[in-house]
């Protein structure tokens, strides 16, 4: 059997997967999570001297810390399971990501366990992150000097 | 019949939303009217402006404008286009046009204090100097 009478039968047999379903549970709790953020932003705001601009340096901290200790606790996953893409795409995803992997990897020991798997996926959003962070300034920078948007 | 309740609801926001004339507040330490009036006429005229408070004292003017949602992606586009007209009205003024929710709020603070002299100078300065913070 070759690869490609293999796929239909894949596709026969595999069950179904609720695509519309999973994008509303991503939808809703990405944006609870973003409603969070926005409450923390405010917060930072209205009892610190924060503005719009400054605040979300600290809200960001503060809403990877929350997903980090939720992980810790074992309840992010179970958030995962049902958002999905939603729990992920959020910067929360980042915390959970890097504690996720450090729990893993205790058992290997404190220098080549934790030490260096912490960021064997956390690795991957920062590089391209930083990756497409420059395409976009790259993008806007042109934007700007053709007199399309301000900065 | 929910159903219509709904759509009547729907579309009342939406237009009151639209229609919304911008709502300017002003407090001036020497109560110039003519100052004011000067103000209240360039800020009436930006339509994507749902509020804005100004604050006069001695050659200082600090002004606060919250950017309708729907224009909140051009939001330091007007922020600068307003920072000019008013440089250009008032070139004896420090100007400061800002369009941060912070800065709203300090001054809206201030306001309702009332404060002396000194206390407002000294604010004035203070949210001049958080306006201008980058990170």
């Amino acid at each position: 059997m070759d690869a490609k009478s293999y796929q239909p039968i894949v596709d026969q047999i595999a069950p179904k997967r609720p695509v519309l379903r999973n994008c509303f549970a991503a939808f809703f709790v990405g944006g609870i999570f973003c409603a969070i953020g926005q409450i923390f932003s405010y917060l930072y705001m209205y009892f610190f001297n924060f503005t719009e601009r400054t605040a979300s340096n600290p809200t960001v901290a503060t809403m990877v810390f929350i997903a980090m200790l939720l992980t810790g606790f074992g309840l992010y996953k179970k958030i995962g399971q049902f958002a999905g893409a939603g729990s992920a795409v959020p910067v929360t995803g980042f915390g959970n990501a890097v504690i996720s992997a450090a729990i893993e990897h205790k058992s290997e020991g404190w220098v080549l366990g934790v030490g260096s798997n912490m960021f064997k996926l956390a690795g991957s959003v920062i590089v391209y992150g930083v990756f497409s962070a420059f395409v976009v300034a790259l993008i806007k920078t042109i934007l700007v000097k053709m007199g399309v948007i301000a900065w | 019949m929910t159903k219509r309740v709904w759509v009547v609801i729907g579309i009342t926001l939406l237009l009151s939303a639209c229609s919304n004339n911008p709502s300017t507040d002003f407090f001036h330490a020497q109560n110039d009217a003519k100052e004011i009036e000067t103000l209240e006429k360039i800020l009436e005229k930006e339509e994507s402006t749902s509020e804005s408070l100004s604050v006069f004292f001695d050659h200082q003017l600090v002004v606060a404008v919250q950017v309708q949602p729907l224009s909140k992606f051009q939001k330091s586009k007007i922020e600068k286009r307003l920072q000019k007209k008013v440089e250009k009205e008032f070139p004896n003024h420090e100007v400061l046009v800002s369009s941060d929710l912070k800065i709203m709020w300090e001054l809206k603070d201030l306001v309702k204090k009332d404060p002396n002299d000194k206390a407002l100078k000294k604010t004035l300065k203070d949210i001049q100097a958080l306006a201008k913070e980058e990170t």
